[in-house]
Parts: structure tokens; C-alpha cells; sequence
């Protein structure tokens, strides 16, 4: 699995390429807690190379979601394949997590979040 | 069509990707989509995660077998080792409230055995002497 990322008008965007299982989960942990410590909290999760993921990989965005929340920021997933979303579905994060079509309407998603 | 096909290998987190692997080709004829065939895929990898990381804190001297049977009416998947991870029960508890109890305690984990049994139609856990074992099952 490879992690990639980029700050664009403020956002950081996190491209994951490959599968995210219990192997790979705590290089993207490191990326994310990275991300809190340096107070960038509106994170776009770039999925059009996740392959997999299984949850470890959900449970990193979990156990982060509160304190993203907490500062005002969240986690949107766009380009999300079907295998991927199924998972979310399974244990009704779907509901809880923001999953977008594509990279502008996650922009925009995480732009609203200021004017909330 | 009945199939019976073994696999062993070391209780080491890096070898999922080839336990995925394996799983994927031994059902790649099954008559499931292949959205079905992701999920039995994820189940077992779920639960020899499990089994390694919390049954053999990835002791790579230590194995993980799988015995995967395939037949006419359902694919049946056994994981056993020489661990000690002894899940609790399924419980009356709904994802939810487990999902809302991680998010809330910041929990990575405890989500493992909710995909297995939201997959599978049967989710077991039993010993026999040493050797634990999870029985998955699911009928097609």
C-alpha cells in the first residue's frame, strides 16, 4: 500500500493505493495523526486506488472521527469502488462518514463545514 | 462439486494479502456475485487477523491452517491455530451500538467479528484439544 498527500486550498487530501488491512492500518494511523499535530483536521480520503479495506483500516477513521469533529474538521471519501462501500455498509458507516462521488463534491463538502 | 483445499502459514500480519489471495481464487467459480465473493474474502481475512495478531501476537513460528470446503450449496471456511484469542459471544448488542461504542472510546478494534457475522450465515468458534478453530460458513 502506498499513502500519498497534498494540501490543496487548505485541505489535505490522503490517496490510498492498494488494500488497507491489518498489515498497512498503522502507516495510515501515522499519516492521520500527523495530519491532528499539525492542525490540518479537514482531510479528503482519496479511495480511487483502495482496493480494500478491512477494519483495521475503519478503525483508524473511528477512532479519529471525534477529536476531526471536535475541531471543526471530518474525513470525506470520494471515488469509493463498490467492494470498498460495502464494507462502510456493513456496519453502517455510510451513515456516519461523509462518501462522496468524486473529488469536487468532497471539496465542497468539507468547504460547508464552515459556513455550519 | 465438492472441493476440499488446505493452507498453511505463518502467524504473521503480512501474509493476509496472500490468505486473501488464496481465498479468492479457490472461489472464484463459486455461483455468488462478486460483491458476495469480497465479502467471504474480508470475513476470513478478518478472522485470521484475529487469530494472529490476537491469538499468536504474530509469532511467525507459530501457524495458521485453512481448510476451505466447497460445495453445491455453501462454502465452509476453517481457521484453526494454536492461540489463546477467545472471542466473546455475538451478544445481544447492535452493530450500532458497538460502532457508536468505538467511536465514542476511540476504539480501533471490535469490529472484526461484526463483519464476519454480518457476512456469514454462521459464525463458530469452538477448541478441540490445543487447537481453536472458527467455523465459517455460507450458503449459497
Amino acid at each position: 500500500m502506498k499513502i500519498n498527500q497534498k494540501i490543496t486550498d487548505g485541505l489535505l487530501t490522503i490517496s490510498i493505493d492498494g488494500d488497507l488491512d491489518a498489515s498497512t492500518a498503522m502507516d495510515v494511523d501515522y499519516v492521520i495523526k500527523e495530519a491532528y499535530t499539525s492542525k490540518n483536521y479537514k482531510i479528503l480520503v482519496d479511495c480511487k486506488q483502495l482496493q480494500y479495506i478491512s477494519s483495521a483500516g475503519l478503525g483508524v477513521f473511528i477512532s479519529y472521527m471525534e477529536e476531526f469533529e471536535q475541531n471543526k474538521g471530518s474525513f470525506v471519501f470520494f471515488d469509493m469502488n463498490e467492494q470498498v462501500y460495502s464494507v462502510f455498509e456493513l456496519l453502517g458507516l455510510h451513515q456516519i462518514f461523509s462518501i462522496v462521488e468524486n473529488e469536487l463534491e468532497a471539496k465542497k463538502r468539507l468547504t460547508n463545514l464552515e459556513i455550519v | 462439486m465438492r472441493m476440499k483445499i488446505n493452507y498453511t502459514t505463518p502467524c504473521c500480519r503480512k501474509r493476509l494479502s496472500e490468505i486473501r489471495h488464496f481465498v479468492s481464487q479457490q472461489i472464484k467459480d463459486a455461483k455468488l456475485s462478486d460483491l458476495e465473493k469480497s465479502q467471504i474474502i474480508l470475513a476470513v481475512d478478518e478472522a485470521c487477523a484475529n487469530a494472529i495478531i490476537h491469538g499468536n501476537h504474530c509469532d511467525n513460528s507459530k501457524e495458521l491452517k485453512l481448510q476451505l470446503e466447497i460445495n453445491d450449496d455453501r462454502i465452509s471456511v476453517e481457521i484453526s491455530d494454536i492461540g489463546n484469542y477467545h472471542p466473546h459471544p455475538k451478544g445481544s448488542r447492535s452493530t450500532q451500538d458497538v460502532v457508536g461504542d468505538c467511536i465514542q472510546n476511540k476504539r480501533k478494534g471490535g469490529l472484526g467479528l461484526r463483519l464476519m457475522y454480518g457476512v456469514m450465515d454462521n459464525v463458530k468458534y469452538y477448541s478441540k484439544g490445543s487447537t481453536n478453530i472458527c467455523s465459517l460458513t455460507k450458503r449459497l
